[in-house]
């Protein structure tokens, strides 16, 4: 009976011009979406790849110099871009993809794309991730709200019902009947979209890439199932299918357009930030001098060992090395407090948007989504976290070279020149990204909250379409 | 139920006597005032509205704390240069050329912090516009390297990727929704009750009373939301004293007005066309996603495929290469410095030497990157041209740039401020430039040139705003007429 039901609603539906003509739109801007996406895609890679070589290339030739002159000079990371950014460009332009490594500073990553562009970029881009959680929820609302509410009006439905058929036939039926031609919508658009991503992905991310779009697409088809069965509950619930239509549209107008930007707002008022001047400048009073004095340094203590003397003054080396040293070393908390305590709010207010899954799935959706496009606050945190990482790793060689390649210029000073021999030898910024199951780690209560939310709308849609039998 | 109730007071209280146009908007203020879908929007409509004047106010108050902030921070610092100058006098020790607030360099790059900041207009409250994204205050130095220094606020991207729920956000997607709520498909409810014949047997012609109803529901659910819209933002502190507020104010009345107008004209078009409510409710919600959500996507979609912006990694790769071959010819160009003035060039000593070659690599990778960020500033005055040529294309559009250039949250706002930092830089470099370049003391701290920023004219406000009414106004009347033409076709034709 069931498979009865979902072929009389695919043939029913396939007829309707109107959905046609929606589903027709859909897959032309699923399309347009995934083209662009692709093309910004391979013009972003190239020129990360090109401008990291080029800061490589840089590096290597800057000439002789006192190894704290290079450290000064620094390096720049650029951020390479993730394939499944074609699905989802998440928070992308709106943070920087370029990260300055010099000494004594952990900078903050530059150049925002959203400050170039103009402001119909706050409209929203219609990448494919936005038409999957805005405008494919409406083709779900158009294709089920007058499933039930439609044969109420044609008088159908208490025939049906007389005949005997089960309520829950009913509603499986006619959700497997709309699911199918859903799936012949957005299948042939994910698989192109996933095939695309695997040939595109850096070797040896294939296969990571691959979880990470097939988990993509689970969580937008959990997505739209439960927007189904709220669709088929309302219409159900509802004696005219236009009353059901209002319905659907108002729902969908606060879950999609109304509560997320409402969440961000109270997010903000319930774990507010300074203004960023405020932060710079605490930080900049609570780190020391980038060159720490020598009298409290273990480090000396140690070289004063090895060496066998008694004084600083008597070792062998440039001793600025061991001064910079340390100061980079004091100052490493300093900035993990500080960066720290601002990452921590930001997750809070993350967290709350988490929450808001079960009123509005899309939020969640969302987060899971960026998550797994690679695109979001934890991913270009940890670009960060792996620049400082490598900015660490290079100041303490440099250092270590102050002191191996010192020696008394004709004054008696303390003089330090190093060339490209050291600088090979420290390592250039490659960024690995984390795998799938640490990308979707932190969106664990959104996803567990989405299933929750999914569930519900079954249950709903199971007792709406059970009491029909008493309509 | 609730419709039968109020086509029955029309049919019953009021029979079949001749209707003058009072006594037509008496009768219809009565079927109005029984609408409780109406009042819901309009209450909803309000709470929207408020909510997001309060969202706008927070926003507002943040700036100027956050420019508050940046005076104390740069008195402070500028306090303790002084402190730290008498103090190294009086101890008479030598310190290195970077701790030292008697070296210029010194000065400028640990203890100058004063920022250059845009402060929010009287009526910012009403649209954040791009003021999140674009930053309030910027640093005033001369270096180093001002493409390497980060301005922008600290906010949660996700934040910024969703935009604010401020009052610009509630009027452009929400209240056509709740205006379509209010007031959809009046004629067709009244064929589908089967009540259209006793309006027809009235003696009134079916244009005058479709008219007289839209235009009353229009008049008052527009009304009410500029009197919300007074209210809220009298609430969150507007200061009518202000220069320009009150004009400010008038005009997005007007644009809002307008905004409204055009969704009750598009209701009253799509209801002369005939069909049913609940096509042409399927209609209006079709005609709001293209108009509020496709057309604007789509638009920047075309916009930034016909005048793609520069790469900012080729640009952060083109400045590094150009500061590499300053840094590089820098002894030569400082020659060069100093030959053109040689009156500066007396007694360079390390000190002064360090500061000469800082100001002649900024300067020289200044001048190699201006021409990289003018092409970015010429591409983005491009995709603007565009933009302002096709906006007529979505009312939404029209509305949220006038919403912005009313609100001074718009780039063309921030792009003149910006224009402002640049030659606030230039004057701190021709002042600092002597101390930079030569070993005698910086003790003038009070003398380091301030910034004053002169605000766009009220002119090109006015000019901005009128623009997008007339924009909303056309459209308007458009509909209007063809609405009008719609329903002197038969009924049976519809």
């Amino acid at each position: 009976m069931i498979g009865v039901i979902a072929r009389k609603e695919i043939v029913e539906l396939s007829r309707d011009g109107r959905l046609r003509v929606s589903a027709i739109v859909l897959w032309l801007l699923l399309l347009g979406g995934g083209l662009l996406g692709f093309a910004h895609y391979l013009d972003l890679a190239a020129e990360s790849a090109r401008a990291q070589a080029n800061e490589r290339t840089r590096w290597l030739e800057q000439g002789e110099k006192h190894p704290h002159s290079a450290a000064h000079y620094g390096v720049f990371a650029f951020k390479p871009p993730r394939p499944l950014a074609i699905v989802d460009s998440g928070v992308e332009p709106y943070v920087g993809s370029a990260l300055w490594l010099e000494a004594h500073k952990q900078n903050e990553t530059l150049y925002r794309p959203a400050e170039d562009a103009t402001a119909l970029q706050r409209f929203g881009d219609l990448s494919i991730a936005t038409v999957l959680r805005t405008l494919a929820p409406l083709l779900v609302i158009m294709l089920g709200f007058a499933a039930f509410a439609g044969e109420k009006e044609a008088g159908t439905l208490r025939q049906l019902l007389s005949l005997g058929v089960e309520p829950r036939d009913l509603l499986l039926g006619k959700a497997i009947g709309i699911a199918a031609v859903l799936l012949v919508v957005l299948l042939p658009a994910s698989g192109l979209v996933i095939a695309g991503i695997v040939w595109l992905a850096p070797a040896g991310q294939a296969l990571d890439e691959l979880a990470r779009g097939a988990l993509m697409a689970l969580v937008y088809a959990l997505y739209l199932a439960g927007v189904l069965f709220l669709t088929l509950a309302v219409s159900a619930l509802c004696r005219s299918s236009r009353r059901a239509l209002v319905v659907l549209l108002a729902v969908w107008a606060a879950a999609v357009l109304v509560l997320p930007r409402a969440v961000s707002d109270e997010a903000k008022t319930l774990y507010p930030t300074e203004a960023s001047l405020v932060l710079k400048n605490e930080l900049e009073q609570h780190l020391g001098a980038g060159h720490a004095p020598l009298e409290a340094s273990a480090r000396i203590s140690a070289l004063l060992e090895k060496y066998g003397v008694a004084k600083p003054e008597d070792l062998p080396l440039d001793l600025s090395g061991v001064s910079i040293q340390d100061g980079e070393e004091r100052n490493h908390p300093v900035f993990e407090r500080h960066y720290g305590a601002f990452l921590d709010i930001l997750r809070r207010q993350d967290r709350l948007f988490q929450l808001a899954t079960l009123v509005a799935p899309a939020t969640g959706v969302q987060l899971a989504s960026m998550g797994l496009a690679g695109t979001d606050l934890e991913h270009h945190q940890d670009f960060i976290d792996q620049g400082e990482a490598t900015r660490r790793v290079m100041q303490a060689m440099l250092n270590d070279g102050i002191l191996a390649h010192s020696e008394r210029n004709a004054e008696g000073k303390w003089r330090a020149r190093a060339g490209r021999e050291l600088w090979e030898t420290i390592p250039g910024f490659a960024y690995v990204p984390p795998a799938w199951h640490r990308a979707i780690a932190p969106y664990g209560l959104a996803l567990g909250l989405l299933v929750v939310w999914l569930v519900g709308t079954f249950v709903v849609a199971l007792v709406t379409a059970g009491r029909l039998e008493a309509a | 139920m609730h419709d039968r109730t109020r086509s029955a007071a029309f049919a019953v209280t009021k029979p079949l006597a001749p209707l003058t146009g009072v006594g037509l908007i008496g009768l219809e203020w009565q079927r109005l005032r029984r609408d409780r879908v109406f009042w819901i929007a309009v209450a909803l409509v309000c709470l929207a509205l408020w909510y997001g004047l309060a969202n706008g106010a927070a926003f507002m108050r943040f700036q100027e704390q956050t420019i508050a902030r940046a005076a104390a921070i740069a008195a402070e610092r500028l306090a303790d240069a002084k402190a730290e100058a008498s103090a190294r006098d009086a101890a008479g020790k030598e310190i290195g050329t970077f701790d030292d607030p008697r070296a210029a360099v010194g000065f400028e790059s640990r203890f100058l912090r004063a920022r250059d900041c845009l402060a929010p207009t009287p009526l910012a409250m009403v649209a954040v516009g791009q003021s999140d994204l674009l930053p309030t205050c910027i640093r005033a130095g001369i270096g180093p390297l001002a493409f390497f220094t980060a301005s922008h606020e600290w906010e949660n991207p996700l934040r910024l990727l969703l935009g604010r729920f401020d009052s610009v956000f509630a009027i452009v997607t929400l209240l056509p929704l709740l205006a379509l709520a209010a007031s959809f498909g009046l004629l067709a409810r009244e064929k589908e009750l089967g009540t259209l014949p006793l309006i027809l047997s009235c003696p009134v012609p079916i244009t005058r009373w479709l008219a007289t109803a839209y235009l009353l529901r229009a008049l008052v659910f527009i009304g009410l939301v500029l009197g919300a819209l007074i209210l809220g933002v009298g609430a969150v502190g507007f200061d009518v004293a202000a220069p320009g507020a009150l004009l400010r104010l008038s005009l997005y009345a007007g644009v809002v007005a307008a905004y409204l107008g055009f969704w009750f004209a598009l209701a009253f078009f799509l209801d002369s066309r005939g069909g049913s409510s609940a096509s042409q409710a399927l209609g209006f919600a079709g005609l709001w996603l293209v108009l509020v959500v496709l057309a604007p996507a789509a638009l920047n979609l075309v916009v930034k495929s016909l005048y793609p912006l520069p790469s900012r990694i080729a640009f952060v790769d083109a400045v590094r290469r150009a500061s590499d071959a300053s840094a590089r010819g820098a002894s030569a160009v400082l020659a060069d410095y100093f030959h053109d003035h040689p009156e500066l060039s007396r007694g360079v000593t390390r000190r002064a030497e360090i500061g000469s070659r800082r100001l002649v690599v900024n300067t020289a990778t200044e001048a190699a990157a201006r021409p990289e960020q003018e092409r970015f500033r010429r591409r983005n005055e491009s995709q603007q041209v565009v933009i302002d040529g096709l906006r007529f294309l979505s009312p939404a559009i029209v509305f949220q740039q006038a919403a912005d250039a009313i609100s001074g949250n718009d780039a063309s706002r921030h792009r003149s401020f910006v224009e402002a930092v640049e030659a606030h830089r230039a004057e701190l470099r021709r002042f600092l430039t002597p101390y930079f370049v030569s070993d005698a003391p910086f003790t003038r701290f009070d003398a380091v040139p301030a910034f004053a920023y002169r605000d766009l004219s009220i002119r090109m406000v006015v000019k901005e705003a009128l623009l997008g009414l007339l924009a909303l106004l056309v459209p308007c009347a458009l509909l209007i007429a063809g609405g009008i033409m719609g329903l002197r076709r038969p009924l049976l034709e519809r």
